[in-house]
């Protein structure tokens, strides 16, 4: 198996649509009106806007799929790394905007022409028309778009011609900022074209207006004009002013044909206006669509997206049944065997494997001692009554569980027997479509037998998964590897740092899971965390305000739960703590996160 | 001749049972292969494409190398195979002997001679026919004709009875005397078209290579003595690499591979199956030749590449120079900004006969002068423009 098992990006439209499951992010996006998809890596953003092509609406119909379909046809545009290349080759020489803007615009408008193309050339094979009409439509089309923005005579009115001739002037500038890179050329010199001063956004409503227009004239049947959305895939990666320019205009223009759907991280920064944003939202020009888990609601959601998907493809309705529900008494009569006398009570009443853990611990460690005593617990008897069972005993039960089977200087086995189960299954997802796949993937063979998973082999699968999602997220190409301190360092750190706190450190009830950035930390650190958020290293524990949404300063933010059972952190949020006090130990051997200063 | 004849032709298929030894590299035709999912299957696969696009064949030609590396299993299962297709098509089968049809490296000691093997893995091999069956052992060819047409069944593997002698491949001059003879009895006015497994001409391998020796050595001799007999085409194997080749006006078509990968792979080329419609023109033929390749996702299909590998659609047998006819296409495109390829046909139907290195000229040429088929020739064109009366 590759590391990458889905990634909408490389997939067919027919077998997106195949494995979809209609969700309420895909309800929100079907609205008419301006969207922003905001969440990390493999979130399912890419699958969201590819389910809006006329293609994939297609295929949703003919296979008699329940999916609501929108009013709007999706133009799915996918980002070209083209324009982090150059950007990055001309950010440093050409520090003009009027000169630097151009070349950037070309290359967004070079894009969102093609995509178009392919749409177009998509909806003319779906007209229900003789062959020759196809075409006589398709020249005519072509022959206007040369009209209306001045194109040379010098290809024939097809399709593939034009997109052909975009490639050639896309190639040119590429060439000649290429000369002025490596100084062939002065700046003045670099060859712009019809693309280069012109919005996105009038190129689109103007092919818009033109096919419609030629439809009309060509007296076929299609009467209505349909809006055409704008998908921006991975817009993340192109300059900020560029994103904040298309949210800027087009957000707040009531376009007749176009929306806008884009694609941004969790972190990203999309507006300049704080005024304009309250402003749009307001006049309801735009919704955010927040991928990840958030809060209770957003779990819920997930959790029946988890279900549906099992239901869907393995026909399984309660998926409780296989994967069993998740007990730390059960998971600690596991593990623990070789403690004689224990009761089959369940948690913590007099005589359970619970009530003798926590009374083994209390009976070493003063501080949990203490803690009990505060409580009004009996350490040598604590049992649980109605009035500590939800308070204390229930809040501290992974905390006594983890600190048990870790404490002391016991060996164990890589996989934790203390993952497994329903809840674990859903929640270590994270709200992640592809790990979730990756996930299901290694119960597969039990799924498709539906039969129960006993609890060692799910902690075995769980902990596989763990691996690979720490794989994935160390081996990433863009984590700073180069710097003395990298991505890895920083996940290594707090991931051992989190354990050592709920495992090793003094006891507490309320340990640190979860961390905050303060305006003062190291620049390189900040990075490191805001990318870290891009690929879903870390999750935001809230919905960022819109108006801030760059700002991730003293916002809780949590390593993401695929992590949990590669460092052993129980899941759940206690509270945060800064980021450098937690990592404080390590810093002395890595001078050089503080080299680029404050923040 | 009066009517037109439309041919099949399925060459190497280089079948073999998947454990043989580097199968996998040589291969995609397995005696063992399942037939579901069909798409995976060039057999089950062809078979779906000709009812689909109800293709009809006149004779169906098999010029060699039904097994690879003279796998008998490989054999027994390539004969059936194209069996198959002979009765898709419910046509007469003409099968020749390619090189790894024979046992010439002797890899079977319990049999008496290299092309025992051959002889007796059916008793209908090349023919049902017994007296165009011993023929065709005693002599290496038999001559089948019917109402419309002559066909010539030679095998140039006849004289390849050990290892030294496969590397030379030769027309006896006997035989090739008695061929002449026998085709001059025959009626001149039908279609005669010559099937062998080798090359009569040389041929590169790529555009950087000429490794070239197995080679008919005394093609040229052969060549002359079908042109001499008014031979309307040729058609051979061996190569894998489909090419048509202008003989002194004789057609040579060098069928693609049906699914042997050996030189096929490393140019990243594609196993294809021909179809060749002869039309009559006066004394000669012009020709029609429609390609398919197979992708293990796709089937058969008709490339959308014009002039990768082997054109979809192309042809033989214009009379009218490339030169003259651009002059005729600028003429007729003279006033007009678009015109429909069946109306253009009409005023000059040559176009449709030009062979794929006239396409590629005549379309670089009159790009020129801004008159483009759309799409290109090869990939029948719904209408011809001249965009610089575009507005």
């Amino acid at each position: 198996m590759g590391k990458i098992i889905f990634n909408a990006r490389y997939n067919s439209i027919s077998k997106i649509v195949d494995s979809f499951i209609e969700n309420d992010h895909y309800l929100e996006l079907i609205t008419d009106s301006n969207s922003i998809i905001s969440g990390p890596r493999g979130c399912g953003k890419t699958t969201l806007l590819k389910m809006l092509t006329p293609e994939a609406i297609e295929i949703a119909k003919e296979k008699n799929l329940n999916i609501q379909t929108p009013s709007f046809l999706g133009i799915y545009i996918p980002a070209d790394k083209q324009w982090l290349i150059q950007h990055q080759n001309i950010e440093k020489k050409i520090t003009e905007k009027e000169k630097y803007e151009p070349i950037i615009l070309s290359l967004l408008n070079a894009n969102v022409i093609i995509a178009i193309l392919n749409s177009v050339r998509q909806l003319i094979n779906s007209i229900e028309c003789e062959k020759e009409i196809k075409v006589e439509l398709e020249f005519k089309f072509i022959k206007q778009i040369k009209y209306t923005f001045d194109l040379p005579n010098e290809f024939p009115n097809t399709i593939s011609s034009l997109k052909l001739y975009i490639y050639k002037i896309v190639n040119e500038l590429n060439i000649s900022i290429n000369k002025f890179y490596y100084k062939f050329i002065s700046v003045d010199e670099i060859s712009f074209n019809f693309l280069s001063f012109i919005d996105c956004s009038f190129i689109a409503s103007s092919i818009h207006d033109i096919y419609y227009t030629t439809i009309n004239n060509q007296e076929l049947k299609n009467s209505n004009s349909p809006k055409w959305a704008l998908c921006f895939d991975e817009l993340e990666i192109s300059p900020n002013w560029l994103v904040k320019k298309i949210i800027k205009i087009n957000f707040r223009s009531a376009n007749q044909n176009l929306l806008f759907k884009l694609t941004a991280t969790p972190n990203a920064d999309l507006f300049d206006d704080e005024r304009y944003v309250s402003k749009a939202q307001i006049e309801h020009d735009f919704n955010i669509i927040p991928c990840w888990i958030y809060n209770p609601t957003s779990g819920k959601k997930w959790k029946s997206f988890c279900e549906n998907y099992i239901l869907k493809k393995y026909s399984i309705e309660n998926l409780e049944e296989i994967l069993l529900k998740h007990k730390f008494n059960d998971a600690m009569r596991y593990s623990e065997k070789q403690l004689k006398g224990v009761t089959n009570h369940s948690d913590f009443r007099e005589g359970s494997i619970l009530w003798r853990i926590l009374k083994d611990l209390a009976a070493e460690d003063n501080d949990l001692h203490d803690y009990l005593v505060r409580k009004e617990i009996d350490p040598e008897n604590p049992k649980d009554n109605s009035l500590t069972s939800d308070s204390v005993h229930r809040k501290i039960k992974p905390i006594i569980c983890f600190r048990y089977y870790f404490g002391k200087s016991r060996s164990r086995k890589a996989a934790t027997l203390l993952y497994y189960g329903y809840e674990y299954f859903i929640e270590l997802t994270d709200g992640n479509p592809r790990s979730l796949l990756r996930l299901a993937n290694l119960y597969d063979r039990h799924l498709k037998l539906k039969e129960i998973v006993p609890l060692q082999v799910q902690a075995n699968y769980i902990y596989k998964f763990a691996i690979s999602n720490y794989n994935d997220f160390v081996d990433d190409p863009l984590g700073y590897s180069n710097k003395d301190y990298s991505l890895k360092s920083l996940i290594d750190d707090l991931g051992f740092a989190l354990h050592n706190i709920i495992v090793k450190d003094k006891f507490t009830a309320d340990p640190v899971t979860s961390f905050k950035l303060s305006s003062s930390d190291p620049a390189h650190l900040r990075k490191l965390v805001e990318y870290g958020l891009e690929i879903g290293v870390f999750q935001l524990v809230e919905n960022i305000s819109i108006k801030k949404i760059r700002d991730i300063t003293d916002k809780k933010i949590r390593l993401s739960y695929r992590l949990y059972p590669y460092f052993n952190i129980p899941k759940r949020v206690y509270k945060e703590k800064s980021i450098m006090k937690i990592l404080k130990s390590d810093f002395s051997k890595h001078p050089n996160l503080f080299e680029n200063g404050s923040h | 001749m009066s009517k037109e004849i439309i041919i099949s032709i399925i060459s190497d298929l280089h079948c073999c049972h998947s454990s043989a030894k580097d199968s996998k590299s040589s291969t995609i035709l397995f005696s063992d292969k399942l037939r579901e999912p069909t798409i995976e299957h060039p057999i089950e696969a062809l078979k779906k494409m000709i009812n689909h696009e109800a293709l009809k064949a006149d004779y169906l030609f098999c010029p060699g190398d039904l097994s690879d590396k003279i796998d008998i299993q490989g054999l027994i299962s390539g004969f059936n195979f194209i069996n198959e297709i002979k009765n898709e098509f419910d046509c007469p089968l003409f099968i020749t002997t390619g090189n790894h049809d024979i046992d010439s490296r002797r890899k079977y000691k319990e049999f008496t001679s290299a092309v025992y093997p051959t002889k007796y893995f059916t008793s209908s091999y090349p023919s049902k026919n017994t007296l165009e069956k011993q023929n065709y052992w005693a002599d290496g060819y038999y001559i089948f004709e019917d109402a419309n047409s002559i066909i010539l069944n030679l095998n140039t593997s006849h004289e390849s009875l050990n290892e030294e002698d496969a590397k030379k491949i030769q027309i006896p001059k006997p035989i090739l005397q008695r061929i002449d003879s026998d085709l001059k009895s025959r009626d001149t006015s039908k279609v005669l078209i010559a099937q062998f497994h080798h090359h009569p001409i040389k041929m590169s391998n790529s555009k950087l290579e000429y490794r070239d020796n197995d080679v008919i050595e005394n093609g040229d001799k052969l060549l002359e003595m079908l042109i001499d007999n008014n031979c309307d085409l040729v058609i051979h194997g061996h190569k894998h690499i489909p090419m048509l080749t202008n003989h002194n006006n004789l057609p040579i078509f060098s069928s693609g591979s049906f699914s042997s990968l050996q030189n096929v792979a490393e140019h990243s080329g594609f196993n294809t199956f021909h179809q060749i419609k002869l039309i009559p023109n006066g004394k000669s033929k012009n020709l029609k030749i429609k390609t398919w390749i197979y992708t293990m996702t796709r089937g058969w299909k008709q490339s959308a590449d014009p002039y990768f590998w082997f054109p979809p659609n192309t042809g033989f047998g214009s009379r009218e120079n490339v030169v003259n006819l651009i002059d005729k296409v600028e003429r007729a495109m003279t006033k007009k900004e678009k015109m429909n390829f069946t109306d253009f046909l009409k005023e000059i139907p040559e176009i449709e006969f030009l062979t794929p290195y006239e396409q590629e000229k005549l379309e670089t040429e009159l790009k020129k002068k801004s008159i483009e088929f759309v799409p290109k020739l090869p990939l029948n064109p719904d209408y011809l423009t001249n965009y610089s009366k575009n507005g």
